[in-house]
């Protein structure tokens, strides 16, 4: 620009003052210091250097040489984007700017229209010099009226390799002041990503201070503001003179505003920006030719102004003698004193003034700037772009941000922590606002150097505009076409020059891309180079990802479709799989690598759908929406091979795959291969993340299920017409097993087809025949065919509720077999206890062999099994044990009719368990086992208590009589019924009774050392808890030789233990006595009755006593008396009864006053037909343990029992629920009974009556099948 | 003829001589245990106090461990054992 023809003066502006010294610290390059100036120039270039480049091209893109201004709208745009950023004052202004929420960088950029309409380049802006403007303007979009000179110049060849803007900047390797810049070099698409970090502090700052009219100034139109710029860049004219003397008192004007001046520092950023400068300019190459050139043209003019300058500025400073401390650190803060402003003799706006840091430079020649040793050089004066320490500053503020939001709101803390606090936060936000300056700070560096580029260009494009049209007014006969050139000529200088666009990497990025496709071989440089021009393409091109993309469709398309050609080209079926698989395979693999070089591409396009979403197709966003995981050139693949290749085959795909699998079912061999690669290629053509098996799903699991069930549909009815049913069975069972394992070899594991597909199978060749294989069923469980029973029972148990039939049919056989068992054999049940538990036993285990063989034990079986056998247990149709109603207590009528099972089980375990020939016959282990059978049996038996006590008399019997064949038996069963679960009071009695028979025998043996009258004498001393039925006591007048031992025994009881009250149990003691007459001497076992019978004739041997006389004597009760001369007159065993009576009667009850009784002189044992002079005989027969009245009342007692058990486990349960419904509590009640006794409907109705009726509990007002506790 | 006895096996059951049915501590029966036992009988004897009350044993010597003095729960008298 050496023919610049302006001259600027830099003027030492005594109204204005520096407020800083510049931020820049430049080398030798320059001595003149210029002062700091603005230059609105600036205002035309973007610093945020992505943005600006793209906004460029959008504007280049736009402008069309008859809208001449459309570009220069663009460019106001772009200039809007980025106003003065190099505002020094900005560093040091940003508390204020902070408070300032204005709209960010990236908000500016993205939308053009933001408003910047009060840009300073009003200042500007005179009517004469727009129009002057326009035309050049005109001239610049190529119109043919410029009339210039021309003259072409050379300087465009350095425009497509000079993407200064970023690529340098991000680099900076040669920078000579980069001794404070880090070498951390951050990925170029991260600048704006650190630009728009910052941009909460630059952006509005930038905006804020740079537009200082924004509130005063009324915003211009569009058209006006265009000119500015033109103004501002453009050639300039003669006017500018008057331009900038007009421009000056209105700054004077403006600087009541608060706000940075935005002329006076303006030049400042102008001369950084200068092309001769090249400060900035790292790459070494671009530097030399612009700064030869550059230096050609500013030699002299910037010797000169530092030279001419300094007088001036001296003039100045002795205009204002004080001296600030600034003028000793430029760091520091000044007072509002006057300012340097630097006028320089040009005022070429082409031209950016040479900047020198008037404190640091050696060259600085004026007087008092320069620093006296005392100033530091810091980060203010050193200008290399350090994005690194950008990020790193932002990263800080987010810290720091975190922790002051983090802190207790001081209004939330008690009054003495509050000061502190406070102290604290504004601690911290005071490290954030001096954080913020720097990042300012950081930030203006960045777009400074952008800046300087993007001006440097733009220059060189006007110096060549300027020489075209030099030429064009020198020579107008050339035919040159002018217009044209001028367009390239601005578009390279405008545009983003030197980027890599698409169309320029394609053609070497395509040959690796096919060659990738056929699977051909790629080198390691082709590879890393595809790499390196993806990168390049879609950092570059902005419409490059785009384009790419396309284009890789395209070419992924072309190859699809050749291996389209070659898969159909195969007529026959298996070839055709074969080819499909093989071409499949390739390109799968393909799928795999292709994409990786490709990763950026997928980023971009994101970004781009994002940004321009409204014009993004749906299918693009739904891919950019779930394509995280998913590559989008994966995706793109596989799209073009579903969409080409594989919608049009599929048909012919899945039928051929599925007749091979027709061909293998009918015991043809063929290549499983086929049909695995063909599921593979479904399964993996997967384009819906979220469910990758729907392509495979929706056609090859469909396809195959439907083949199968169509193919069994026909083979199955066939084979069951022709089979019959049992040889069916085994065919599906077969062919199921078949199908499972062909369903795992061919499709998708995981997935759940295989599931599917044995489910279909099953419904096909079970569910359809279930009636006709049910059919089957009762015959063969009839005849025991347990084979063919488990075979059907393993078929059906695969199809839901199969197997219910079975199980009723089983049921209904034990039921029905079991008791047609026990009624053809019922003369000898229930007369033989033995007989009758033996063939119950036997009927169990013939059903548990048939569930265990037919059925494997299946759980629902055994519960069939269990349920059905109860049923025969508790059968009442063979004998019954006849339960009084609880009528008789409680005023209704009769129960149900109960099987005598418990009682004939407990009369058999007693047979074991007592000395009888049939446990002296069995082993111990025998009896063992037996007596586990019995409780087997227990368990099915619904009235336990029953048993329960039978089992207790019988034990009662056998521990008074001594009779038990083996008393660990005894107490082992205790235990094991206390195992099936029998309740544990009624286990513990029976527990207690063991423990009182000893006691009582360490008693006797302890009372026979203390008498000494009679060793016969045995006491048992039971537990009336324990033992006791019934509290009745039964009078007896015992023989006197007894009559003594009483008291004797009471006493030494009472002193054994205090407290305690005896009550005998004649009835239930006894004895021996030796009865002695004329034949010989018997030793007879008695009942103590029996025994005060029989001493009534001691006195009187030969005497016919009557029956009122007995009872006189014996002093026994009336029945017990008849019962016991009834034992003593017809006892069954013997020939010979011991007492004779007159007249004979049948029955004890018909025994009068007077029938007369004698002693049978000619008593004897009769054996072998002989009598024996001396004998031993039991007489005790069934030892009562209760009084005849009691024993009418025993059956009575259990009723009465299981009133009582039910009305307690009714308040036991009200207790815990406090309200229950009736279903509720009947069935938990059946629960808590279970054990004893299945209470019936009637009785359980019957006790919550009386319950209600006794207030322990009501029903609910409002459901009347609710019932509520009454505490 | 003449009748001896040989040998006699006398059957008798025993019952608590109490003033009441229930124990006073725990309610329950005198012919059934206390709450803490399982069985009736010489494991959970009854006892006597001076004072004519009767307790299960084991509620008795819980309820004095329960108490700062050793009173009877029913008439507050001291509690002394009456071994009769």
């Amino acid at each position: 620009m050496s023919d610049s023809i302006y001259t600027f003066d830099f003027l030492l502006e005594p109204s204005l003052e520096i407020k800083q010294e510049s931020n820049f610290e430049l080398g030798a390059m320059s001595a003149s210091v210029p002062i700091p100036q603005r230059r609105t120039e600036l205002a035309d270039f973007n610093t945020d250097l992505d943005l600006c480049l793209q906004d460029n091209q959008i504007g280049s893109f736009h402008s069309v040489p008859t809208l001449p201004y459309n570009k220069f709208n663009f460019e106001a745009d772009s200039s809007r984007m980025e106003p003065f950023k190099m505002e020094d004052d900005d560093i040091f202004q940003v508390d204020k700017a902070d408070l300032v929420l204005g709209p960010t960088l990236a908000e500016l950029n993205a939308n053009p229209d933001t408003s910047l309409d009060d840009l300073n380049f009003d200042d500007l802006l005179l009517p004469e010099e727009s129009r002057y403007c326009l035309q050049i303007g005109g001239a610049m979009s190529g119109s043919k009226n410029s009339p210039n000179v021309f003259q072409t110049n050379t300087l465009t060849s350095e425009s497509p390799c000079s993407p200064y803007g970023r690529a340098q900047l991000a680099f900076s390797p040669s920078s000579q002041h980069s001794s404070a810049s880090s070498s951390f070099v951050p990925p170029m698409n991260q600048l704006p990503e650190l630009l728009l970090r910052m941009d909460g502090y630059s952006g509005e700052i930038a905006l804020g201070q740079s537009v200082p009219a924004s509130s005063v100034l009324p915003p211009f139109p569009p058209s006006v503001k265009t000119k500015a710029q033109l103004s501002s860049s453009a050639p300039t004219h003669l006017t500018m003179d008057q331009i900038w003397q007009r421009r000056e008192p209105r700054k004077h004007l403006l600087s009541t505003s608060s706000l940075a001046e935005a002329g006076s520092v303006s030049s400042l950023s102008g001369g950084l920006l200068s092309p001769g400068t090249g400060d900035f300019s790292q790459d070494e190459d671009d530097r030399d030719i612009e700064s030869d050139e550059d230096s050609d043209r500013y030699e002299d003019l910037s010797s000169d102004e530092s030279n001419d300058e300094c007088p001036e500025r001296k003039e100045a400073r002795q205009a204002k003698k004080e001296k600030y401390f600034w003028q000793y650190n430029v760091q520091a803060k000044g007072p509002k004193g006057q300012r340097l402003i630097l006028k320089k003799k040009s005022e070429d706006p082409h031209v950016l003034n040479l900047v020198t840091d008037p404190v640091f430079s050696p060259n600085c020649n004026v007087k008092g700037i320069k620093h006296s040793g005392k100033a530091r050089k810091g980060d203010g004066n050193d200008l290399t772009p350090n994005p690194r320490k950008l990020y790193l500053i932002g990263l800080e503020l987010d810290k720091l941000g975190k922790i002051i939001n983090d802190m207790i709101p001081v209004s939330e803390l008690p009054f003495n922590v509050r000061p502190k606090t406070r102290k604290e936060k504004n601690k911290l936000a005071s490290r954030a606002c001096r954080l913020k300056k720097k990042a300012q700070h950081e930030a203006n560096k960045l777009k400074l150097y952008g800046l300087q580029h993007e001006h440097r260009r733009l220059l060189n494009g006007i110096n060549q505009v300027k020489q075209i049209l030099c030429n064009r007014v020198t020579n107008p006969d050339n035919n040159v076409d002018w217009s044209s050139h001028v367009q390239t000529l601005v578009n390279t200088a405008t545009e983003d020059k030197g980027q890599v666009t698409f169309e320029d990497k394609w053609p070497s990025m395509r040959p690796i891309v096919l060659k990738l496709l056929k699977q051909e071989a790629v080198t390691q440089t082709e590879w890393q180079d595809l790499f390196g021009a993806v990168h390049s393409v879609c950092l570059w091109d902005e419409r490059g990802p785009l384009k790419l993309r396309d284009a890789l469709q395209q070419d992924i398309m072309m190859y699809i479709k050749q291996a389209q050609v070659r898969v159909l080209a195969q007529r026959e079926d298996q070839a055709l799989l074969k080819a499909y698989i093989a071409e499949w395979g390739k390109f799968f693999t393909q799928c795999n690598y292709l994409p990786t070089p490709f990763r950026l591409l997928e980023g971009c396009i994101t970004v781009i759908s994002k940004v321009s979403s409204s014009n993004a197709n749906n299918s693009q966003k739904k891919n950019n929406n779930n394509n995280l995981e998913d590559s989008l050139v994966r995706k793109l693949m596989l799209d073009s091979w579903n969409q080409s290749i594989f919608m049009d085959i599929k048909q012919r795909l899945q039928d051929s795959a599925m007749k091979l699998v027709q061909a293998e079912r009918n015991g043809e061999s063929f290549d499983s291969q086929l049909v695995i690669g063909v599921r593979e290629s479904y399964v993996n053509l997967c384009l819906n993340s979220i469910d990758k098996l729907q392509i495979y799903r929706d056609n090859f699991e469909a396809a195959y299920m439907q083949s199968t069930e169509e193919f069994y549909k026909l083979k199955a009815n066939e084979y069951l017409l022709a089979n019959g049913v049992q040889s069916y069975m085994k065919y599906a069972d077969q062919r199921l097993k078949e199908e499972e394992a062909r369903a795992h070899r061919y499709l998708e594991p995981g997935s759940g087809s295989v599931a599917a597909l044995t489910q279909c199978c099953e419904k096909v060749l079970i569910v359809e025949h279930l009636p006709t294989i049910l059919a089957e069923c009762a015959p063969l469980i009839k005849s025991d065919e347990t084979e063919k029973l488990q075979l059907m029972f393993r078929l059906l148990d695969r199809v839901p509720d199969g197997v219910t039939p079975i199980l009723r049919d089983l049921e209904a056989h034990i039921v029905s077999a079991g008791l047609a068992d026990m009624v053809a054999s019922a003369d000898i049940i229930t007369t033989d206890s033995e007989k009758y538990v033996e063939r119950l036993l036997d009927l169990f285990r013939r059903f548990s062999t048939l569930v265990k063989n037919a059925f494997m034990d299946d759980p629902r079986f055994l519960t069939g099994r269990d349920k059905a056998y109860k049923c025969v247990v508790n059968d009442t149709t063979v004998f019954k044990l006849e339960l009084p109603s609880s009528a008789l207590i409680r005023g209704s009528k009769g129960t149900s009719p109960e099987s005598k099972c418990p009682e004939l089980l407990a009369n058999y375990c007693d047979m074991l368990l007592r000395k009888t020939p049939l446990s002296k016959r069995l082993t111990s282990e025998q009896i063992e086992s037996r007596l586990k059978d019995v409780l087997l049996v227990l368990k099915y038996i619904e009235n336990k208590d029953v048993f329960m006590r039978y089992h207790k008399a019988h034990l009662t019997r056998r521990l008074i009589l001594d009779s038990s064949a083996d008393s660990e038996k005894e107490e082992d069963m205790v235990e094991w019924l206390r195992e099936v679960g029998m309740p544990a009071d009624y286990v513990n009695k029976l527990a207690r009774m063991f423990q009182d028979v000893k006691v009582s025998e360490d008693l006797n043996t302890q009372f026979r050392g203390e008498t000494t009258r009679h060793d016969a004498i045995n006491i048992k001393i039971l537990n009336a808890g324990a033992w006791a039925r019934g509290s009745e006591r039964v009078t007896v007048s015992l023989p006197l030789e007894l009559e003594d031992y009483i008291p004797e025994v009471e006493d030494f009881y009472k002193k054994k233990h205090s407290g305690r009250k005896l009550q005998w149990y004649h009835h239930m003691s006894n004895g021996t006595i030796t009865f002695a007459n004329s034949v010989g001497r018997f030793d007879l076992d008695v009942t103590t009755f029996q025994m005060a019978v029989l001493f009534a004739w001691n006195q009187r041997p030969m005497e016919k006593v009557t029956y009122e006389n007995l009872r006189l004597a014996t002093e026994l009760p009336d029945p017990e008396l008849r019962r016991t001369l009834w034992s003593l007159v017809a006892f069954p065993k013997l020939k010979r009864q011991l007492l004779c009576y007159e007249p004979v009667v049948q029955n004890p009850k018909d025994f009068s006053e007077n029938t007369t009784f004698w002693v049978n002189q000619e008593f004897a044992l009769i054996k072998n037909g002989k009598p024996q002079r001396r004998g031993k005989i039991n007489l005790i027969g069934r030892l009562q343990l209760s009084t005849e009245r009691s024993q009418l009342e025993d059956n009575h007692s259990i009723v009465q029992l299981r009133i009582l058990r039910t009305q307690e486990a009714i308040i036991k349960i009200l207790k815990m629920r406090k309200r229950i419904t009736n279903t509720a509590l009947q069935s938990e009640l059946v629960e808590i009974l279970k054990n004893m006794f299945l209470p019936s409907k009637k009785m359980i109705k019957e006790q919550l009556e009386w319950l209600i009726e006794h207030k322990y509990m009501r029903r609910d007002d409002e459901d009347i099948n609710t019932f509520i506790y009454m505490a | 003829m003449k009748v001896t006895i040989k040998s006699w096996t006398g059957v008798a059951t025993w019952r608590w001589i109490a003033n009441d049915d229930n124990c006073g501590i725990c309610r329950m029966p005198f012919d059934s245990c206390c709450p803490d036992c399982k069985l009736p009988g010489d494991e959970c004897p009854l006892v006597w106090g001076a004072c004519s009350h009767c307790f299960h044993i084991h509620c008795i010597v819980k309820w004095l461990h329960s108490q700062p003095q050793q009173q009877c729960p029913m008439c507050r008298q001291d509690w002394k054992f009456n071994n009769k």
